[in-house]
């Protein structure tokens, strides 16, 4: 066999499967499609019957269909033209009917969307005419009795007039609505850049804000007569401030009037029941003295009470001045309690002071030493006999210690704030045993604010208490000037 | 020498096959390149038909007819891959 009958033998076979596999494909395909396959299956039809033509040429069968061969391979071209143009145009048509489903799908949602939209949204030209309105813009304009066209109103005539020349507009204005009530406005107006027919048109989206303007209104008037009355009601306080502070200031000083004018005749009856004790006078009986000795001692605890008082009003008022100095610490505080002790044995109780650590600060000696007389006084008050109250200082890094301890009556969890209080007293049922006035801890406690002290307390009823001076050893003059004094 | 029918086939050939080209493109057939490569077959046959009427007549003869086996063999090779895409497609939709 030679190459060009075993060739044309190839040719028929391959076209003829093909043929068959063509006619076979299911058309309903899209891929496919009918007009596709018949059309393709009609060129391939036509090289069967060119290739079946020269296979029986070359086999010496027969040359009568090689005369209608040529009408064939003629046909063979044009329609492999057509075949690809039309698939071309089925396929543009496709994608054109797509598209046109899609854009109509969008269209949709976008009306359903700018229809429930609560703004007023319109495609409007410069010379009011409406192109477009959603179902809110439409309560906005004026439908003329064709039924047909709408006409904007007035005022925002004038602002797309504005965004079709110039830029974007964003505004609020106050119209005239069609029914003649009057309403405000917010507007956005933007140049539409393809519009519809063309010319120049703009889109526009306003809402009514009356209300909210309203409300913006009624809400700047409230914070004004707000701040009115927050103006009067702080002048008022002012002024109740002012009268307060002169009330107290009165009080203080009366306070102070009285106790300073108490303190002379005080001096005068405590110096003559002492002349009179010791017989300066003449010889006294024995119920003279003991009576006598009444008159002194109540004497004493009045003066006692009068200067704790005038201490008091001094510190309160401000006057108590203080005065710095370089001191030993612990010879500060064995110069106070060391007195103390005679108090202290008389009560049958044991005083000891453990004080020895050398510490030098910079501290008002006075006013140190009268917190630790008050608080060693108060220990002593309230301690039984046979107690003791133990006075140590305790040197830290950055403070030093001044503790009172006492195996007194102690103070209960709840009353340890008030027992700081002026005039207060926490146990007041044994009188003999705290005679004062209840103002040694308030005094020591405005006195260690003063100085820029802490004051604390630990107590347990029937065990006893520990109040703790925190003296602090940071203070810049302190340092400097102790370490001056070194 | 040659036949009139074979010149207006080489001119349709010429004429059509760069157009068919531009068109070519955008379409999607599968097996769309065997379908091309056995027209670009057949219309090389068009031309060593031609061409036989004046040079190497035997072996331009035995060219047109080797083109026409391989352009049957390009033909098969596309026409298996539309029936295999429409069948997996349309079982792929069967439910």
């Amino acid at each position: 066999m030679s190459i060009v009958s075993l060739s044309d033998s190839i040719a028929l076979l391959c076209f003829g499967l093909g043929l068959v596999l063509l006619l076979l494909a299911p058309a309903r395909a899209r891929s496919v499609g009918a007009s596709f396959k018949y059309s393709l299956a009609v060129a391939i039809a036509l090289l069967v019957f060119v290739s079946l033509s020269n296979v029986l040429e070359h086999a010496g069968i027969t040359t009568a269909l090689d005369a209608y061969e040529d009408y064939a391979e003629v046909l063979f071209v044009p329609l492999a033209a057509y075949i690809l143009f039309s698939r071309s145009t089925t396929e543009q048509l496709a994608a054109a009917e797509a598209a046109e489903e899609q854009t109509r799908r969008e269209h949709a949602l976008l009306m359903s969307v700018v229809d429930t939209a609560p703004a007023s949204i319109m495609v409007a030209d410069a010379e009011g005419n409406v192109w477009f309105a959603n179902d809110e813009a439409r309560r906005y304009v004026e439908q003329p009795s064709d039924g047909v066209s709408l006409v904007l109103v007035p005022g925002l005539r004038s602002v797309i007039a504005r965004a079709v020349e110039a830029a974007p507009v964003r505004i609020a204005r106050r119209w005239a609505m069609l029914d003649g009530a009057e309403r405000w406005f917010s507007i956005s107006a933007t140049r539409l850049m393809s519009s519809p027919g063309g010319g120049d048109h703009a889109v526009v989206a306003f809402q009514d804000v009356t209300e909210h303007v309203a409300a913006e209104a009624e809400l700047a008037q409230y914070r004004e007569e707000l701040e009115e009355q927050v103006d009067r009601r702080t002048s008022e306080l002012l002024e109740l401030n002012q009268q307060l502070t002169e009330v107290n200031e009165t009080g203080q000083r009366l306070l102070a009037n009285v106790s300073h004018e108490l303190r002379t005749p005080l001096n005068s009856i405590i110096g003559f029941t002492d002349l009179m004790l010791g017989e300066a006078p003449g010889p006294l009986n024995e119920e003279q003295r003991r009576q006598l000795g009444f008159v002194n001692a109540s004497g004493n605890q009045l003066l006692t009470i009068v200067e704790s008082v005038l201490e008091l009003s001094k510190v309160e008022a401000g006057r108590g001045a203080v005065s710095l100095s370089v001191a030993e610490l612990g010879e500060t505080i064995r110069d106070v309690v060391n007195p103390l002790g005679i108090i202290a044995e008389d009560r049958g109780l044991t005083l000891r002071c453990s004080c020895e650590t050398a510490l030098t600060v910079l501290a008002d000696v006075d006013k140190l030493g009268q917190i630790v007389r008050n608080l060693v006084t108060n220990a002593v008050k309230f301690t039984d006999p046979g107690g003791v109250v133990d006075v140590r200082l305790v040197t830290g890094a950055r403070e030093a210690l001044i503790q009172v301890v006492d195996t007194g009556i102690g103070i209960a969890p709840e009353d340890q704030k008030r027992v700081f209080d002026a005039f207060e007293q926490v146990d007041r049922t044994d009188r003999a045993r705290s005679p004062g006035a209840g103002l040694g801890l308030s005094i020591c406690r405005d006195l260690c604010g003063l100085l820029g002290y802490g004051l604390s307390l630990e107590s347990e009823p029937g065990v006893g208490s520990t109040f703790t001076v925190h003296v602090p050893l940071e203070s810049e003059t302190a340092t400097t000037l102790v370490g001056e004094t070194e | 020498m040659y036949q009139e029918s074979e010149i207006v086939d080489l001119l349709m050939v010429l004429f059509l096959t760069p157009i068919m080209v531009v068109t070519y493109r955008v379409v999607t057939v599968r097996g769309k390149r065997w379908f091309a490569a056995a027209y670009l077959m057949i219309a090389a046959g068009y031309v060593f038909t031609v061409l036989e009427g004046y040079v190497a007549p035997d072996a331009l003869n035995t060219l047109e007819h080797v083109t026409h086996a391989f352009a049957g063999a390009f033909c098969l090779a596309g026409a298996a891959s539309v029936f295999r895409a429409a069948h997996t497609e349309v079982e792929g939709a069967t439910p």
